[in-house]
């Protein structure tokens, strides 16, 4: 078996890049599971796939019910952090003095690690979801502002200068050409942004929290119950994944220049 | 058709009693640099009757674009006014005044159909009802089955098509044009040339023209207006009477070339 996947590999280019990425991911399995097993690596430690997934099913209701708690607190933390990142950015990379002064600033902001400021959050608003919701908001926020403002400056002043000379005034200019000419760069700062949101509410979770999935892999771990830490950890990962996967969607949608977009007239 | 053509055979002696369309008075404008501050522009007095096509020449950097550009309220001028229809202009009045560019100011996300409607957009026409205009327009420029098309699918002559359906679907009295031909080739300007004349023919406007080919001055003007080198200053005013509509074979007359070189020779002291 493991001869006759070589041979392809060896005789040269015949396999292609999507099949050799399934095929690292299937070997990558097949060691995980064998690992274990094997007695290389103590099963507290890792669990197999094969324990993992039915450790976690077994609980898949406690799962489930952990997992709609997060996808609450993410769906929340994403429209704030979209909907103040989008403003503010659109509002700093318009103004020159807002290039000037918020900028550098924010761009400073983005590189602290706000983790530390997670217990001050816990403080202000508890250990319910509000504190999560904040946390990850503001963990995710930058990217948005940053690739907003970003994507504002890109736009082409002679595209701006034609919509004044058509006496277009600032909603107008907004929404017909600024907003539209600065949508790719803006997207892949929500791409930026969607992930350190879910990594702001998982992470929040696990930190002090009495519900969602970061809650469960913790409380598990404090267990040594590893196939379900490891259960949780595997549905976060989908989660991320799924959520990027819509994003980069829409990504490439905005950024062809769509055949058909707001058509309405069908 | 042929009388009204022969009408504008003879224009000027008619033309100086019409009320000018287009005022530009005492314009003076400079523009600070690092190096201090620079006279782009000294005492430009223009009046411009309605209906006229006006060429705007002058060597590079004389200002004539942003003599353009402050006709079109894009831009203020240090001193002086322009008056467009008897009001001052201060802003842009896109019902006024329609501006063409230089080079492809299209929207790169909306298609050719929806570039040119896109004046009527801003002014909230229905979508219907924009849209039949602009079709119409498009078919004009000779883009029939290209409605649909985005800008990066059309070549820099049919993007300037859209651009000129663009600026008469605006359809207002003044049309200013910054060089439109400016990044097209030789025989795509020439084309463009004859097609823009055949437009205003039909939908006529007061057009000022700012180009460099002096070629094209002389084939598509009324009269062309030479500006001096830096600061720019009108040199002179010369009437083009050659009849309408234009032909081919006039470019290879002896009075095409006369008033082709006079041009010249005015420029040519300046640079």
């Amino acid at each position: 078996m493991s001869a006759a996947t070589s041979l392809p590999s060896a005789g040269g280019a015949r396999i292609s890049p999507i099949a050799l990425r399934w095929l690292c991911l299937a070997v990558l399995l097949v060691l995980w599971e064998i690992a274990p097993r094997a007695g290389w690596v103590h099963g507290v430690i890792l669990a197999t796939p094969s324990a993992t997934l039915m450790g976690g099913l077994a609980e898949w209701d406690l799962f489930a019910a952990a997992l709609a708690f997060t996808f609450g607190e993410i769906v929340v933390s994403l429209a704030i952090a979209y909907g103040i990142g989008g403003t503010l950015g659109l509002l700093i990379g318009l103004s020159p003095f807002g290039r000037r002064a918020a900028l550098p600033l924010l761009s400073s902001f983005y590189a602290l690690p706000l983790v530390v400021i997670y217990p001050v959050m816990t403080a202000w608003f508890g250990i319910g979801p509000a504190s999560k919701v904040w946390f990850a908001s503001l963990y995710g926020v930058f990217p948005v502002i940053l690739a907003t403002a970003a994507g504002v400056q890109l736009v082409d002043t002679r595209l701006i200068l034609m919509a004044r000379a058509q006496g277009a005034r600032i909603w107008p200019m907004m929404t017909e050409v600024i907003v539209p000419a600065a949508l790719p760069a803006v997207i892949s700062g929500l791409r930026v942004g969607g992930a350190l949101v879910t990594v702001g509410v998982v992470v929040a979770e696990m930190l002090a929290s009495t519900d969602g999935i970061g809650f469960l892999i913790t409380q598990n771990r404090t267990m040594f119950r590893t196939p379900q830490v490891y259960f949780g950890i595997l549905v976060v990962l989908v989660l991320a994944g799924t959520l990027d996967t819509l994003i980069s969607r829409l990504e490439r949608r905005a950024s062809r220049w769509r055949p058909r977009q707001d058509d309405s007239h069908e | 058709m042929s009388l009204h053509l022969a009408d504008r055979a003879t224009p000027s002696p008619a033309m100086a009693a019409v009320k000018p369309e287009i005022i530009v008075e005492g314009i003076t404008h400079s523009y600070q640099t690092g190096r201090g501050p620079v006279l782009a522009l000294k005492d430009i007095d223009l009046s411009i009757a309605p209906g006229r096509f006006v060429g705007l020449v002058g060597p590079s950097g004389c200002g004539k674009s942003s003599l353009l550009m402050m006709m079109a309220g894009l831009t203020r001028p240090s001193e002086g006014r322009v008056i467009v229809r008897d009001a001052p202009v201060t802003s842009p009045a896109p019902d006024r005044i329609g501006v063409v560019f230089q080079e492809s100011s299209l929207l790169p996300w909306r298609t050719a159909l929806e570039n040119v409607a896109f004046p009527l957009k801003l002014r909230g026409v229905p979508r219907a009802e924009r849209e039949a205009k602009a079709e119409q327009l498009l078919h004009l420029v000779g883009l029939k089955g290209f409605e649909n098309r985005h800008p990066h699918e059309l070549s820099g002559g049919m993007k300037q098509r859209v651009a000129i359906a663009r600026g008469f679907c605006q359809d207002p009295p003044v049309l200013l044009m910054d060089e439109p031909f400016a990044a097209l080739d030789e025989q795509t300007r020439m084309t463009l040339g004859d097609e823009l004349l055949r437009i205003w023919d039909q939908h006529r406007k007061t057009v000022v023209f700012v180009t460099h080919g002096l070629t094209e001055a002389v084939y598509l003007c009324d009269e062309v207006v030479v500006l001096s080198g830096r600061p720019g200053e009108v040199l002179a005013r010369i009437e083009i009477d050659l009849p309408r509509p234009r032909t081919w074979e006039m470019m290879a007359t002896e009075h095409f070339g006369r008033l082709r070189e006079r041009i010249w020779s005015l420029i040519r002291t300046q640079s």
